[in-house]
């Protein structure tokens, strides 16, 4: 039976009069790569920000590793390490004097420390720049030296803030590969808080939030198998002109945003060509495709995870 | 549910103190424009003021016991060398403010490190840098004056005098820091310290006995009284002369000295790991 690792209870959370975790409760397994996925104000941050120990549990129980972060946060920060969405580097000093004082700050001393730079630098290819000054590098390698911080004292729970945020495409696929690394290699239980729908597709389990509740848990295929049908997602050069036409063929469509409606219908594909032949000026693209994640949020919650909703401070 | 993970032993606590106040020592020695604000400003002060105001300067009762009359640039000496260390503190400091900004507050605060640690770390590398800067006045200083550059002063100071003068000057650095971190600590901006720094600090300095003499009556020798510096500046002077200096409001005793600076820099140190132990908003980014 997987252990629990995280382990969170009616925990509620109120920046003055606002809302912005309002009973959540879940439990995170050992050796397991969970994503946190909702749009900004969702409240994924402020859970991020209460699991990391920088806010306090104000109602309800959180635990890491069994450890109540209500009453035993230096075990739970033992247990823990985090990766945030800013970089916790200090830009002055070199990346071996980052690493170095982060293990300090661990308890780590002598030979352990040098060992595990040398086995982190070589996983993490960065053992050609640790001698730089960290202001003198890539966004890729200052996000893997943070990595490599947050890794020197092998925690159990990693947390990671939008780590992507910032990086280049080839950058974020290369990230993506080591956090797998972590969890097949060191049975790592990595939990990434993001909004990037390609991302989310990577995780084990995904923890939606929408305005500080859970929309919906599972993995990524659980999630989409609650849709039925197809996507169809149609721009047109003008929506007011042909969209009368479209919902008397397609019905109400789910989402539309400028000159692109969405629809998801059973069998669109049947419908497309009379679709294409009575709007065709009118048309710009048509996308037919399997629903996505963000397709799942959209039903569940009636709102866009790209489109934020900064009502909440903090996120 | 099993809770498990090791406990943060007192060497541990002093490896990551070390290793934070260390990490103060490199910035400092990395960005040339703190060195220079930090020693050349008081040590320009010193020259300038102490030739400006050594005419008029009339010294205070307790010169009375020394075998030279009293100059300005010698009553200053001591003043100057604590404001290098307040400069210092300052300085230090500021960069709480810095490093929240850039997010590395929030990964020191996120590790399992005590809290007292966190603070004797900023303590250690602020001390140790007020110290260096403050001995290299006391040398720079008398150098100074032997040159002409300086008007004459009368300080003999002996290797048996120099020690305790620095022991003593690093209580006040402790307690300088120590203050600088009650008041950087719940601030946002570097421009807000800057404010504070201009209506608490630089007037708490300069009523302390290390600027002018503040007389034995009214109500500025109240002010001089109940500020904290002017025992660090008393103390400090007592024990750069051999003679035995009379007690007088203005020069408290020696152990007065102390002990106030020991306790307002114990209260400080309270507060300051008081308010790192609590988990609060405006430490994330």
């Amino acid at each position: 039976m997987a252990v629990s690792l995280v382990s969170v209870r009616e925990l509620s959370h109120r920046y003055g009069g606002t809302h912005a975790l309002q009973k959540l409760s879940f439990e995170i397994t050992e050796s397991s790569l969970w994503g946190l996925l909702g749009p900004n104000g969702s409240g994924k941050s402020t859970l991020f920000r209460i699991l990391s120990t920088l806010l306090p549990v104000q109602s309800g129980e959180a635990y890491i590793c069994g450890a109540s972060l209500k009453s035993h946060q230096g075990v739970a920060r033992r247990n823990l390490a985090v990766c945030f969405q800013t970089p916790a580097l200090d830009v002055r000093l070199t990346g071996l004097e980052n690493l170095k004082c982060q293990a300090a700050l661990y308890g780590l001393t002598g030979v352990q420390v040098k060992d595990r730079v040398k086995e982190l630098g070589q996983r993490l290819a960065i053992s050609d720049v640790l001698g730089a000054a960290v202001s003198t590098l890539s966004g890729g390698f200052r996000r893997r030296i943070e990595l490599a911080k947050a890794l020197l004292h092998r925690p159990r729970v990693l947390l990671l803030d939008e780590p992507t945020t910032g990086l280049d495409v080839h950058s974020r696929i290369e990230f993506w590969k080591i956090l797998k690394s972590l969890r097949d290699d060191y049975g790592t239980t990595v939990i990434v808080s993001t909004h990037l729908m390609e991302e989310a597709d990577q995780c084990d389990q995904l923890l939606m939030l929408n305005r500080g509740v859970i929309a919906a848990q599972g993995s990524p295929v659980e999630l989409r198998s609650r849709m039925t049908g197809e996507r169809l997602r149609i721009r047109c050069r003008s929506v007011e002109a042909v969209l009368s036409q479209l919902v008397s063929r397609l019905g109400s469509p789910t989402s539309q945003h400028g000159d692109e409606v969405i629809w998801h219908t059973q069998k669109a594909g049947q419908r497309l060509s009379a679709l294409v032949d009575s709007c065709r000026d009118d048309l710009l693209s048509i996308e037919l495709s399997q629903p996505t994640l963000e397709d799942v949020f959209l039903t569940l919650t009636g709102s866009s995870l790209v489109e934020a909703s900064d009502s909440v401070q903090g996120g | 549910m099993d809770v498990s993970g090791g406990t943060f032993g007192v060497a541990s606590m002093f490896h990551a103190s070390v290793a934070l106040g260390w990490r103060e020592v490199v910035r400092f020695l990395r960005q040339r424009s703190r060195l220079v604000g930090a020693i050349a400003q008081p040590v320009i002060f010193w020259i300038l003021f102490g030739a400006g105001l050594h005419s008029s300067f009339q010294p205070p009762g307790w010169s009375s016991e020394l075998h030279e009359p009293l100059t300005y640039q010698e009553y200053f000496f001591p003043g100057i060398a604590v404001l290098i260390v307040l400069f210092t503190a300052i300085f230090s400091t500021i960069t709480i403010i810095e490093d929240r900004r850039d997010g590395f507050l929030q990964g020191v605060l996120a590790a399992p490190v005590s809290r007292l640690a966190i603070v004797a770390g900023k303590l250690l590398g602020g001390v140790f840098l007020a110290l260096v800067q403050a001995a290299l006045f006391m040398v720079i200083g008398p150098l100074l004056s032997s040159v002409g550059v300086v008007p004459q002063i009368d300080l003999q100071i002996s290797i048996l005098q120099w020690i305790p003068a620095l022991c003593f000057l690093a209580l006040v650095a402790v307690e300088l820091t120590a203050i600088g971190f009650v008041m950087a600590w719940p601030m946002n901006s570097t421009q807000g310290y800057h404010a504070l720094m201009s209506v608490f600090l630089m007037p708490m300095w300069l009523l302390s006995g290390a600027f002018f003499p503040g007389g034995e009556r009214g109500w500025l020798s109240w002010l001089i009284w109940a500020n904290p510096l002017t025992y660090g500046v008393a103390g400090f002077r007592r024990l750069l002369y051999s003679e035995a200096l009379p007690v007088t409001s203005e020069l408290p005793a020696l152990s007065v000295c102390v002990a106030v600076t020991f306790v307002t820099s114990g209260l400080c140190i309270g507060a300051s790991v008081w308010m790192v132990s609590r988990p609060a908003q405006h430490n994330v980014v």
